[in-house]
């Protein structure tokens, strides 16, 4: 497994009209010399103008897909671009570039292909939730633990880093709808044999902008659970179909 | 006049056939729906239309059932339907993920063109 550092990890920030955010994200990204590209999925507003202003790459999505979606297209782009693993980070401003370097430096001490940031480890600073999403967190992490062996206190979180073979396989394959591009890539990886650790970073909560976690969308996430087997009873990733190199 | 419950039955069946038939045609004229559903559809309204015909047949099977002739026939165009409906999900889901990797591919190309086109 190749060592990783900031020249060869893309940050990847998914953007859905984040116009106010963007700009103090991408001041952070820079100021902590990552090489980073904004996928603007398809915003209404200045986001795409913002992000550029401030000095990103913005790789625009004529219409809006899903997180999930844009997330692939950034995968797809850092493959390309000759990356060997991405840093997932939100456009909200809730997760610090600084712990970026934490991500990578736990890759390269647990050989992990993918790390996820956990939000409820840290004394520095954690996530207010409400009691469903609490709930549910709860609820997806038995799931987890039931469905795959792994330990993941917080499975829902967007701040993760993936690196190669499990990068080829999502830039491929990557469940687009809500909650797939982080409980369900967690099910995925570790049910194709990829290594899944966790590490604590300290979270601060969005300062600006609307989350797209709705109430609906989690209860509507919770049913599903109960029958997950069924929608994910199967290895999406064939080997056969995938270029691992 | 008087016309019996049979036929009362089978010309219902036959109207709401033809009226669908000729809302297909409509649609499909006007380019709204692909050739292929159209031929599906038309399908649909010519089996109808047999069905209304056949009336008839289905009687002993009504009987079986306690239900009029009309209910069985219906509850056939209902099945139908429901075929089609899971039929055009399973479509519609297919096509929203090719959607997807379509727009995914275009950010992609525009970056591109953007950033050769810039240097």
């Amino acid at each position: 497994m190749t060592r990783l550092d900031k020249s060869n990890t893309l940050v990847i920030i998914p953007a859905f009209n984040e116009q106010e955010s963007i700009g103090s994200v991408i001041k952070e990204m820079l100021m902590h010399n990552f090489q980073f590209v904004v996928i603007d999925d398809g915003s209404h507003d200045q986001t795409r103008i913002n992000a550029m202003n401030a000095g990103a790459r913005v790789v625009s999505m004529p219409f809006n897909s899903g997180v999930g979606s844009a997330l692939k297209c950034g995968f797809k782009f850092a493959l390309h671009n000759g990356f060997q693993a991405v840093v997932q980070c939100d456009a909200d401003g809730q997760h610090s570039a600084q712990y970026i370097e934490t991500l990578i430096t736990h890759s390269n001490e647990s050989m992990a292909d993918l790390v996820v940031g956990n939000r409820f480890g840290s004394i520095q600073g954690t996530m207010d939730v409400s009691v469903l999403r609490r709930f549910a967190m709860v609820l997806f992490s038995k799931v987890l633990y039931i469905r795959t062996g792994l330990t993941v206190q917080d499975p829902t979180s967007g701040f993760r880093l993936i690196s190669r073979p499990l990068l080829n396989h999502f830039a491929e394959e990557f469940p687009a709808y809500y909650l797939g591009d982080t409980f369900e890539a967690l099910i995925l990886a570790r049910q194709s044999g990829y290594n899944v650790s966790q590490v604590s970073v300290p979270f601060s909560n969005r300062e600006f902008g609307v989350s797209t976690s709705k109430t609906l969308h989690t209860l509507g996430r919770i049913v599903q659970l109960f029958l997950n087997p069924l929608f994910v009873g199967k290895n999406l990733f064939s080997p056969k179909r995938v270029n691992t190199k | 006049m008087r016309v019996s419950r049979q036929a009362a039955q089978i010309l219902q069946i036959a109207l709401i056939a033809v009226l669908v038939g000729v809302l297909i045609l409509n649609l499909s004229r006007r380019r709204l729906i692909t050739f292929s559903y159209t031929v599906g559809w038309l399908s649909l309204c010519g089996v109808a239309l047999l069905g209304s015909l056949l009336v008839p047949v289905v009687e002993p099977i009504s009987r079986f059932l306690k239900v009029e002739p009309f209910t069985v026939v219906g509850g056939s165009a209902v099945l139908i339907l429901l075929a089609i409906c899971i039929q055009l999900t399973v479509s519609i889901s297919g096509l929203q993920r090719q959607l997807n990797e379509v727009n995914e591919v275009v950010a992609l190309l525009r970056d591109k063109v953007e950033n050769d086109s810039t240097r």
